[in-house]
């Protein structure tokens, strides 16, 4: 590397916050890392938008090349329709997921469309969505022209297949209006109940059971609304012969609100309208913080998502865009470099450089030449190429890999370990009312129903799911902030059951760049890397890409001539010499066996100067993540890929763990389940379409990703790439969870202890339940933020 | 007299006033008005679910800090409308 770049690579993009590097553009005062980002700056700036860059440093976002058609297919109709959400005559209102959004810059840039061109009316952000909503003039915009205009300030508009086929449903919010409602009536019964708690004048005896009466009116949209998903839970529970925790909570409000409307009705009481009400909020409180959703993320993508909404077919009158679902048998489409192949096809024109990566998790491009069968999922990472379509998206190879992935989806739920705790608690609660309620039969039977109820009242398990579902929530919440994100509660117990680690290699424990590039043999000139670096930058091919940028050469060398043969290297002029650059086969000579891809060999003037090896760039902290790991945990890597890193993958995880290399990602799915099989349970890391069966087969998949707004497949968990070093103490967490919820059920026991005698006494009185009720459910709330936060502050969590 | 305590504000005093001419207890009138207004709060709280209010908690945050400056105004390729007159068009939808 030479001094020069050493001293610029300080200096960070104005725009983007990347360092700006050798070939960077300075312009007026600022200097920026490419054309794309000084071009952003330049519109801004003209339209007088430069608070852009005051309000987050560096907020803007690299501008990828586009092809002057890319959006043409939103000049379709039927796209058309399924996109915009209103029309009428003079504006259209339509929502764009941007994936670029993360700063208040770009929200504010968002916000301001209309700056930029007045045929936007207005616009708004969806933060957390990472949507816009647009309305716009379409009688001057259309919506191509609407997202060619995001594109080029850096937010390219992203559309999948997915937005085509389903439409977005909305939110469920029925929880939120029974926990206001739950809310509302409880206070008020609170209130109303005081005089229940304090005594009333004689003299104003009539009013009492007004109060009363209040009391037992506000209760009825609490029972009848509020509680009613208990009671729908807990009666699928018996149906299907399951005493789910519910059941016995459902049983309980039953029996507290017919008692109190009896103890009304016959002016005997003033019932338990208050307790009943604050357990039902308590209760759906916790529920709406542990179900908390994180609605960016999607846990349940399939292949739809990653497709394209339209493609490019070749007919004899021109090329035309069709939408995805239209593609027919022996249609020819044009792929683009960069594009996904969306159907199987058979390649009958220009030469093909597919990146399966996604789909195999195979790191190294694959070559494919005139005639042969190409299957949807890979990447074209080569120049234009005509595909003749020879099976339809649904029928492909990957949709199929999809489709037998849903069969196994049911089994996987298993009851949580609170359900089976529930059934204890419920059997010893009813012996006691029994046996109370025999007691009192004997002694004083006009007691004995009254002692019945007040144990049923008493020891309802609240207690147990109250501090489950807020323990549950608050470390859910806690390990998101730290970019861990779970589909829900029950993954957090599985986590803690797991006692095996599956890794994936490609995308999960390297980043599937080749950032090591050594050179074995003579050492070169600075003219002879230059010539190289011009050579290889003629090629696609990631390995030359790789060979460029360990080159580090700013000005490049003309190539006079060159040629570049699939799968074997590349030749050229590069001024006078003649290099040679590929593998052994094709530098060496014809003796030399064809060796994996991982070597490449270089000549000159038909001299070999040596050869350059390459490997995987593998993640931060990942020496430190498998020792620790290796303690508790049985490991193992299952990759897609060549066994190319297989010394230093054994040396990272110890001569004990088994690697295994080639595997199809039905194979992946086959050790899991040979795994599952011996008794153990499995957490599977996986990033790509190819192990999105060993994901799902798994007792929990998790997947990896550098950002988590994009391609994952479906999973338990989604882990933030960055945040893959502490995986260790996210399972620490996860099993700290289930101690946590005992140490608060244990405490609320005491509670129901004090109650009980009470109770068994027929005692029982208003008066203490609504000291018990809310200071049992206080105390449990203290105790599981308390525990939980400590635990995870001491675990050095964000 | 209990009710002597209510005769301290005007609107007790009127309180007081209509609930002896309905013959129902000042208390009971406190009650409905003191319901009805926690139901008032229960309804907007309904109604500003329901309107989406809650579903993104970044932006209204960062956009309340926002300046309205008006932006200068400079010719340039990219604008079709130089005069800016959308300007004060950024409404919610």
């Amino acid at each position: 590397m030479n001094k020069k770049q050493l001293t610029q690579s300080v200096e960070v993009c104005y725009h983007c916050g990347e360092d700006v590097g050798a070939d960077g553009i300075s312009w007026e005062d600022k200097s920026f890392c490419c054309s794309g980002c000084k071009m952003v700056y330049e519109i801004l700036d003209h339209a007088g938008m430069c608070d852009y860059y005051t309000l987050d440093k560096n907020p803007g976002n690299q501008l990828r090349k586009i092809r002057n058609d890319q959006f043409s297919f939103l000049e379709d109709e039927k796209i058309q329709q399924r996109l915009i959400r209103f029309k009428d005559e003079s504006q259209s209102h339509v929502e764009l997921y941007l994936p670029q959004i993360h700063c208040s810059s770009c929200l504010w840039l968002l916000e301001n469309l209309h700056r930029l061109n007045p045929a936007v009316i207005s616009s708004q952000v969806h933060f957390e969505r990472k949507q816009v909503r647009v309305v716009f003039d379409h009688t001057q915009l259309t919506l191509r022209r609407l997202a060619e205009l995001l594109t080029s300030v850096g937010y390219e508009p992203y559309f999948s297949l997915h937005d085509l086929q389903t439409a977005s449903s909305p939110v469920d919010r029925s929880r939120i209006f029974k926990l206001g409602v739950a809310g509302f009536c409880f206070s008020n019964i609170m209130l109303m109940s005081f005089p229940e708690y304090f005594g009333i004048d004689a003299q104003e005896q009539a009013l009492q059971q007004v109060f009363r009466f209040a009391n037992l009116l506000l209760s009825l949209p609490v029972f009848f609304y509020s509680a009613s998903e208990f009671f729908l839970s807990a009666w699928s529970g018996i149906r299907s012969r399951f005493l789910n925790i519910d059941a016995p909570i459902a049983l309980a409000i039953v029996v507290t609100f017919f008692r109190s409307v009896y103890e009304v009705i016959t002016q005997t009481g003033g019932g338990y309208f208050d307790s009943m009400s604050g357990i039902v909020f308590f209760m759906l409180l916790g529920r709406v913080l542990q179900d908390r959703t994180y609605r960016q993320l999607s846990f349940d993508r399939d292949y739809t998502s990653y497709f394209p909404m339209a493609v490019t077919v070749v007919k004899p009158e021109g090329v035309t865009t069709v939408p995805l679902p239209e593609l027919a048998l022996n249609d020819t489409i044009l792929i683009h470099h960069g594009d996904l192949i969306p159907a199987d096809g058979i390649l009958t024109r220009g030469k093909a450089l597919i990146d399966y990566s996604f789909v195999t998790g195979e790191s190294m491009p694959i070559e494919k030449e005139m005639g042969e069968i190409i299957y949807a999922g890979g990447k074209q990472l080569g120049a234009n190429m005509e595909l003749l379509v020879i099976r339809e998206v649904t029928q492909s190879y990957l949709t199929q890999l999809w489709n037998r992935q849903d069969e196994r989806k049911v089994a996987k739920e298993k009851p949580s370990f609170v359900h089976a705790l529930s059934k204890y608690f419920t059997w010893i609660v009813f012996a006691i009312a029994l046996a109370a309620g025999t007691y009192w039969l004997i002694q004083d039977a006009s007691r004995a129903l009254n002692a019945i109820t007040a144990v049923l009242i008493i020891a309802c398990p609240c207690a147990l799911l109250l501090s489950n579902t807020f323990t549950n929530g608050n470390i859910l919440r806690r390990l998101a902030r730290n970019h861990f994100y779970l589909r829900n509660a029950q993954t957090l117990e599985n986590l803690a059951a797991a006692d095996t680690i599956l890794f994936d290699k490609t995308g999960t424990l390297s980043t599937g760049k080749f950032a090591e590039v050594r050179y074995h043999g003579e050492p070169l000139t600075f003219f002879q890397r230059r010539c190289l670096a011009s050579l290889a930058a003629q090629s696609t091919h990631p390995l030359s890409k790789a060979i460029v940028a360990w080159a580090a050469i700013n000005q490049l060398i003309p190539v006079r001539s060159f040629n570049e043969i699939p799968g074997s290297g590349i030749e050229g002029l590069v001024g006078d010499d003649l290099l040679t650059l590929g593998s052994a086969r094709f530098v060496l000579g014809e003796a030399h066996p064809t060796s994996t891809f991982s070597e490449v060999y270089f000549s000159w003037e038909g001299r070999v100067l040596g050869k350059f090896t390459f490997s995987n760039e593998y993640r931060d902290g990942l020496n430190g993540l498998i020792s620790t790991l290796k303690k508790r945990y049985a490991l193992t890597v299952v990759s897609g890929d060549q066994s190319a890193d297989q010394s230093l993958l054994q040396h990272l995880f110890g001569r004990e763990v088994p690697l295994l290399f080639d595997q199809l990602p039905t194979d992946k799915q086959e050790v899991v389940a040979d795994i599952q099989e011996k008794g153990r349970r499995v957490i599977m890391v996986g990033d790509g379409l190819n192990d999105a069966g060993a994901l799902l087969q798994a007792d929990v998949g998790i997947a990896v990703t550098d950002d988590s707004n994009r391609f994952t497949p479906a999973s338990d968990c989604i882990l933030s790439a960055d945040a893959l070093p502490m995986l260790e103490v996210f399972l620490r967490v996860a099993r700290a969870n289930k101690r946590i919820v005992l140490t608060a059920f244990v405490v609320s026991i005491i509670y129901n202890l004090v109650g009980l005698f009470f109770a068994v006494q027929g005692t029982f009185n208003p008066m203490i339940a609504a000291i018990l009720m809310p200071v049992s459910s206080m105390s449990i709330l203290l105790i599981a933020f308390g525990l939980s936060n400590w635990y995870c502050n001491r675990l050095g969590l964000k | 007299m209990k009710t002597d305590f209510y005769h301290t504000s005007a609107g007790g005093v009127l309180l007081v006033l209509f609930s002896q001419s309905t013959g129902m207890s000042v208390i009971i009138l406190l009650l409905i008005a003191s319901i009805s207004i926690a139901g008032l709060f229960l309804l907007a709280f309904i109604w500003n679910v329901k309107n989406g209010q809650y579903d993104d908690e970044t932006a209204p945050a960062i956009r309340i800090l926002f300046d309205d400056k008006k932006p200068v105004s400079q010719q340039s390729q990219h604008q079709v409308n130089p005069d800016n007159t959308s300007d004060n068009k950024v409404t919610t939808v």
